[in-house]
């Protein structure tokens, strides 16, 4: 049985990715100032049973993490993936740093699909695709912007206390969710052995 | 290499007709407007861009250039830019001016098909249209007097949104006569004048189809030209391996003044995208052909396109990213990696026995 930690990303919102008509400069989805036009609602989204959630994207302030290396503390426990809802400018691929909670620390490769023309590269799922793209002087129709969903492996079967992001002015998250198996018995992240191998010494 | 001549005087003929269909466009995600353009020049002259454009991939930087255009590319040889990104093909291209719409047709009518330089702020299909100044190529294959005695010029743009059709000529000169300044909502392209610049190309007659033996020849070409680049004093361009340890060491040093780092933005995208090129013909060559280690050159290819993100990003970032100089270092470092790795795959991959089905 899966459980599921939905990461509270508020504390770190650093970019506006939605502007309204009338404030189209405000957005910095890209190095162009493009922007996605406001939503009525936070995206809510389940994927592969995973749930997904935005902070609003009203236009009206920060609404994403702009990839700058900040630390997310997680519950202290084995991990599995970490389910996102990302963009990137142009397509991009990064990795994530996970801080184990015996010290040491690892890291997995992500890849995330451009934000612009709305191609999946990686084979992610749509999370939103907007039928205009917001200009800093204007509305642009027949082009749309395109947040996805995608998921990073935890590699490791140690349990995770934190995760780093890269530093990437590229990546930007919207959503983020942690993925592991319900633990049966003993402690959180230790290895359940089973079988004879126990008794092999 | 060429293969063919390149004095035959039947090189060109017209193969498009603006009655009779659209006409053929190419567009990848990671591709500028001048592998796209061309794409669609090959594609009139009955080639697949990626048979022929991916075959080459090579590191050149030439670090007096300005580069403030989507289609700049540092020219290597005396036959052009199409030369240089078809090095095993028997294709030209040349770059000339014209003033007004009379010097355009009669463009069209020596080279038909030609690649017209733009600026989108004039271009109504534009996303930037009477927004933004930026430099932009289309081709211009055809021209025609309408019943009201109006002269339109066919225009094909198959970047995003994607445009081809019929365009009143007003349009398309005052974009391709536009002297295109410089635009703080674009400080990659715009601020050089477009200046009437048209690229005319020559398609001679090609061998009729790739084989093993040019895939082996071109990945062997790739290999030496890596191993053989040099970036000296003298050199105009620095090429292969040690042009880009020389160019990643002054990215490094310039990594405190975002003007210099914009060129790193746009000339890498045409590093890039002809990295992607390399990859996709490398996976279907393997596809086609069953020469499977080639699947090992397009996963390494595919990381130099990636890594190439990393650093055109973060160069065109750079007044807004904090601790530049120290991330400049590592997406340095990647980028070299990335393309040390795919120069062991051509090794690796020329060391199998190559064999035409």
């Amino acid at each position: 049985m899966t459980v599921h930690q939905v990461l509270a990303l508020e504390p770190f919102l650093n970019n506006q990715a939605a502007t309204t008509p009338e404030n189209l400069t405000d957005g910095r989805l890209n190095v162009w100032g493009n922007s996605l036009p406001a939503q009525a609602a936070p995206l809510a989204l389940e994927v592969d049973g995973v749930p997904l959630r935005s902070a609003p994207l009203d236009g009206r302030g920060p609404d994403n993490v702009l990839c700058a290396g900040q630390r997310i503390e997680v519950p202290e426990r084995r991990w599995d993936w970490l389910y996102v809802i990302g963009c990137g400018e142009r397509r991009v691929r990064d990795v994530v740093t996970w801080h184990l909670a015996d010290g040491a620390v690892d890291r997995d490769h992500f890849a995330l699909s451009d934000l612009w023309e709305g191609r999946s590269d990686f084979g992610e799922e749509l999370a939103l695709r907007t039928e205009v793209i917001h200009y800093p002087h204007h509305v642009q129709p027949r082009i749309g912007i395109t947040l996805w969903c995608q998921r990073v492996p935890v590699t490791t079967r140690k349990a995770l206390g934190a995760l780093t992001l890269p530093r990437n002015p590229a990546v930007h998250f919207f959503a983020m969710t942690l993925v592991g198996q319900q633990v049966s018995a003993g402690s959180a992240g230790e290895p359940q052995m089973q079988g004879a191998g126990r008794d092999l010494r | 290499m060429t293969l063919g001549s390149t004095t035959d005087a039947t090189a060109r003929t017209a193969r498009w007709d603006g009655a009779t269909g659209t006409y053929p466009q190419w567009y990848e995600d990671p591709l500028s407007c001048l592998q796209t353009t061309l794409g669609s020049i090959l594609m009139e002259h009955g080639l697949r861009p990626v048979d022929v454009l991916g075959l080459a991939c090579e590191f050149a930087f030439a670090p007096d250039d300005v580069m403030c255009e989507e289609f700049y590319r540092p020219a290597q040889s005396t036959r052009g830019v199409a030369a240089d990104l078809c090095p095993y093909h028997d294709v030209e291209s040349s770059w000339t001016t014209g003033a007004d719409a009379g010097d355009l047709i009669e463009l069209i009518e020596t080279h038909s098909s030609v690649i017209v330089a733009v600026d989108n702020y004039h271009l109504p299909f534009r996303p930037a249209f009477h927004d933004v100044h930026a430099a932009h190529l289309v081709v211009v294959p055809g021209w025609r007097r309408t019943a009201d005695g109006g002269l339109e010029f066919y225009v094909s743009d198959a970047q995003p949104p994607g445009f081809q059709g019929w365009l009143a000529a007003e349009h398309l000169v005052n974009s391709w006569t536009s002297g295109n300044p410089s635009d703080t909502q674009d400080v990659f392209f715009s601020s050089r004048e477009i200046g009437g610049r048209v690229l005319t190309t020559r398609v001679l007659p090609q061998p009729d189809e790739l084989t093993a033996g040019l895939a082996a020849l071109a990945l062997q070409g790739n290999l030496d030209r890596w191993a053989a680049g040099t970036a000296g004093p003298a050199d105009r361009v620095w090429t292969g391996r040690a042009g880009l340890l020389r160019f990643v060491e002054r990215l490094q040093a310039s990594s405190g003044d975002p003007e210099e780092l914009r060129g790193a933005y746009t000339f890498g995208w045409a590093m890039q995208a002809q990295a992607f090129l390399h990859g996709r013909f490398a996976q279907e060559f393997a596809q086609r052909w069953k020469q499977p280690w080639l699947l090992e050159v397009a996963a390494s290819a595919d990381r130099v396109v990636s890594a190439w993100s990393n650093v055109r990003l973060l160069s065109a970032h750079a007044t807004r990213t904090a601790g530049i100089t120290e991330l400049m270092v590592r997406r340095g470092a990647d980028l070299v990696h990335a393309y040390e790795q795919l120069a062991v795959d051509w090794r690796l991959a020329l060391s199998r026995e190559w064999t035409d089905l």
